[in-house]
């Protein structure tokens, strides 16, 4: 007999629970752990996104831990040089029906924080 | 995929595939991200402990630190003596509370307070 599951990873809602990181070089490649609720590992994307920009993070299958976590490098941001700290939404979405989590924040970081501190003064 | 044999008592499946760090400093509090299989909430900690089986510590997390039995995040505890001058490596395991089985061990390594210490010192004599 089939068994109708409400929370079938196929259609259920999409959850971020935690990152272990939540800042990171504007150049990306920070590695970040996502707990999140149960996932496909081959229907899922994770998507840094600020205004018109969009960015997929890397991760492999196998970087999809028992369906509850992703181990995942961070995309590097549209500039390479901001200037100051840039807030970025990150947000689960599911390839087969285009369904997206809520957002958490991310924060990119300046790559070299200006040593002479000319900036700031 | 492994293999488990359910009819072996002594056979544990308890496993830490992957860890989001391997070291911390010697006063423990660090936060961990621990990928596991299958756990039961309120059945499970995490041993620390000295291969001579001098010494063992838990990691510090509540039941709610388990995400859906296969995560769990804690804060490493602190090593016996935090005046080390070197780094420190140690062993952690899963341990089942009631039967008492354990995974295999994963190393950790704990760091002196001050890292810089030696070079410090070797700057005074100069």
């Amino acid at each position: 007999n089939p068994v109708y599951d409400k929370k079938a990873t196929t259609t259920s809602e999409l959850k971020i629970n935690r990152l272990n990181i939540v800042k990171g070089p504007c150049t990306g490649k920070t590695e970040i752990y996502m707990l999140c609720d149960k996932v496909q590992k081959d229907d899922i994307e994770i998507i840094f996104k600020r205004g018109s920009w969009e960015a997929k993070a890397e991760f492999a299958q196998t970087d999809v831990h028992r369906q509850i976590a992703i181990v995942f490098k961070t995309p590097s941001y549209q500039e390479q040089d901001v200037g100051e700290e840039v807030e970025v939404d990150v947000l689960l979405r599911r390839l087969s029906d285009h369904m997206d989590s809520d957002p958490v924040t991310f924060t990119y970081q300046p790559d070299n924080t200006d040593p002479y501190e000319v900036k700031r003064k | 995929n492994p293999i488990f044999d359910s009819k072996s008592p002594n056979a544990s499946n308890l496993k830490i595939s992957r860890m989001d760090k391997t070291s911390g400093s010697v006063l423990g509090g660090d936060e961990i991200f621990l990928l596991c299989d299958k756990v039961q909430k309120d059945d499970i900690e995490i041993r620390f402990y000295e291969e001579d089986g001098s010494w063992e510590a838990f990691g510090d997390f509540s039941p709610t630190d388990v995400h859906k039995q296969y995560a769990i995040v804690f804060k490493t505890p602190p090593y016996h003596s935090t005046e080390i001058d070197r780094s420190v490596t140690v062993f952690l395991q899963l341990k089942r509370k009631k039967v008492g089985d354990c995974s295999d061990p994963k190393q950790f390594t704990y760091v002196p307070q001050i890292q810089d210490k030696e070079e410090v010192q070797r700057k005074k004599q100069k």
